[in-house]
């Protein structure tokens, strides 16, 4: 890990409308995420730590306040531009794997690779280089269907990882997976040493692994 | 990138037999709303294409006849050449008719109507070709005999007892009944009442029987271009041939067989376009069922950074191959089809309903540019406006759900 910021999450207030009234999911969210730093956020269901997660990566707009990555304000960037600043700077790893069920294993992590232009050749390398990282070199031209929970979501991670993203968030990634498959892809987290990685969990064994270590509680962040 | 996408959207592999069935269902749906779609639009145009013949079959568009009814034409040869130059007017024949009786071997006397015609100008005016058995007209009617030729009705010369070569006797009866030696030359059979009630010989044996003069005949039969357009034809070669002629078309001399024709093609019609509604809906449908099927996947390639506009290209690709997919099978088959199904007549009409006595299935280019375009067009541009619709869809909510 180095000192040098890549995220930074300044006073970021998120609500969503409900027929209540207006529901405040983030109350001015602030946090610094370093170079290969991994970060736990933890927090009950529904207390808006997967909503932090989204307005980080872009998939969300926050009401107020500002994100920056790798020294560019998400907030300001048009929509051609926040896909592609998307496309480069961001991986996401969901509760379920996600793969495309019509692509196969390399397919799947082929495909931010093709999205940012890169393809033949340096392509497959990088692919081939994601999934060995992830412990899937064997199954490289297995279908989706043919893979375990837990291969798929080590899937997931490689083609979160190929594009050498500037930040992988991960969306309580061990959620749908049984203790040994879970413990599989901790693993594998704990492998991918330079990459800063964002997690939000409500698994205390996976916060544990994680240097820096936050709980969302009724909107507002606290280092713990 | 999008037509690859597109493409592995429709292979559906992998833990997606349900993803794989919506593909081919979609497919199949595009398939069967096309071939059925071609099916009626060719069914449809052969019965109106027999509406047609029936209108044409053995009587013309417009018959010209001088005003007073019993007046004869004469100078037929100059008048003809006139209206031949009339724009719409495809074909002129001369004729001369009589009401007589036919007697058979002296027992069996049937009352029928002789028509001498020029047979290479009746052949252009009418279908009567097409009712031949054996024979063409002119061959009939020029064929060497005994006595005068005589093309019989068949189910007038059913009621005769009378064979091709067999000797007849024309009656015409008067003051002085006249007899004429004929023979059977031919028979026809047109599905209509003349097959009971006509009778075709040549000019020159009408005019001797009728007592016309040579150079003369009792009318004029006209084809037009179009039979659903013959009613301002005969207005025009009213006012070319003046006051001393009458001009009248088929609406106007048989009014029940217009109407009906025109009801008829009404209901073609609107059974046309509403099938053609369900069939673009049926297909569209299906689309959007694998579209919304694949939306997790969409808002997934959303995430990961694909453009909108690529992702849109992507879906509209699916409506396009899928639509393609159906339609190039189903118009490759409906020919095929459309063939069996006019060969081994499979809608017959009980009791010859509009004298037609079953629907023959003629496909028109028209049709299959119109399905292929519909078919592939419109699920492409469902796709294409279903896929907006999807690139500004909460991703989080899509992709947290389930």
């Amino acid at each position: 890990m180095s000192d040098a910021v890549v995220l930074v999450v300044s006073d970021v207030h998120k609500s969503y409308p409900s027929p209540a009234g207006s529901l405040k999911v983030l109350g001015g969210v602030t946090l610094e995420v370093s170079q290969g730093e991994r970060v736990a956020i933890q927090g009950a269901s529904g207390s808006g730590k997967s909503t932090l997660l989204y307005v980080v990566g872009g998939l969300a707009k926050p009401d107020s306040g500002t994100i920056v990555i790798g020294g560019r304000s998400v907030g300001e960037l048009s929509k051609g531009a926040l896909s592609n600043f998307r496309r480069t700077q961001i991986g996401i790893i969901f509760q379920r794997s996600n793969l495309l069920s019509g692509l196969d294993l390399t397919e799947n992590v082929l495909l931010p690779l093709r999205l940012n232009g890169v393809s033949g050749k340096a392509a497959l390398e990088q692919a081939d280089n994601a999934l060995r990282r992830v412990g899937l070199a064997p199954r490289v031209n297995h279908r989706v269907s043919e893979l375990s929970e837990g291969e798929k979501q080590r899937g997931a991670i490689a083609r979160a990882l190929v594009h050498r993203p500037a930040v992988l968030l991960a969306d309580e990634p061990t959620g749908s997976l049984d203790p040994s498959n879970r413990r599989v892809v901790l693993d594998v987290f704990d492998s991918l040493e330079e990459v800063t990685l964002v997690i939000v969990t409500h698994d205390d064994e996976v916060a544990a692994r994680c240097r820096t270590r936050y709980a969302l509680s009724e909107g507002i962040l606290r280092r713990l | 990138m999008a037509l690859a996408l597109a493409l592995s959207f429709l292979r559906g592999r992998t833990g997606t037999r349900l993803n794989r069935f919506f593909s081919s269902t979609t497919a199949f749906a595009t398939f069967l709303s096309s071939l059925l779609l071609l099916l009626v639009l060719a069914g449809t145009n052969g019965a109106d294409i027999e509406l047609r013949n029936k209108i044409s079959g053995l009587d013309s568009h417009v018959i010209v006849r001088r005003t007073q009814l019993y007046e004869v034409v004469c100078g037929y040869e100059d008048i003809s050449g006139r209206l031949r130059a009339l724009p719409s007017v495809v074909a002129v024949s001369p004729y001369v008719w009589s009401d007589i009786q036919f007697e058979s071997e002296g027992r069996i006397i049937a009352p029928a109507t002789i028509k001498g015609v020029l047979p290479q100008f009746e052949t252009s005016a009418t279908d009567i070709n097409a009712y031949l058995a054996s024979h063409n007209l002119v061959g009939a009617l020029t064929a060497s005999g005994p006595s005068m030729p005589v093309v019989l009705g068949s189910r007038l010369a059913s009621r005769l007892g009378a064979k091709i070569g067999q000797s007849i006797t024309i009656m015409k009866p008067g003051f002085s009944t006249r007899f004429f030696p004929g023979f059977v030359a031919a028979t026809f059979d047109s599905g209509t009442q003349h097959d009971s009630e006509l009778a075709y010989t040549t000019l020159e044996a009408a005019q001797n029987i009728r007592g016309v003069e040579p150079g003369c005949v009792n009318a004029l039969a006209v084809r037009t271009a179009d039979p659903m357009t013959s009613a301002p034809v005969a207005a025009k070669i009213a006012g070319v041939l003046g006051r001393e002629f009458h001009a009248a078309d088929w609406s106007t001399l048989y009014p029940q067989f217009r109407d009906m024709i025109v009801l008829l093609r009404r209901w073609i019609l609107l059974l046309n376009m509403v099938l053609l509604f369900f069939s673009v809906m049926f297909s569209a449908g299906a689309v959007l069922l694998v579209i919304y099927q694949r939306r997790r996947e969409l808002a997934l390639l959303l995430t990961m950074g694909m453009k909108p506009s690529a992702v849109r290209m992507a879906v509209a690709f699916v409506g396009t191959l899928l639509g393609l997919l159906g339609t190039i099978v189903a118009l490759s088959l409906g020919p095929l089809m459309c063939r069996l199904m006019t060969v081994h007549r499979v809608v017959s009409l009980p009791g010859s309903q509009a004298n037609i006595s079953y629907i023959p299935f003629i496909p028109r280019t028209l049709h299959f540019v119109m399905i292929a375009t519909l078919q592939i067009v419109v699920p492409t541009l469902l796709g294409w406006w279903v896929a907006g619709d999807l690139s500004s869809i909460e991703l989080i909510e899509v992709l947290r759900d389930e």
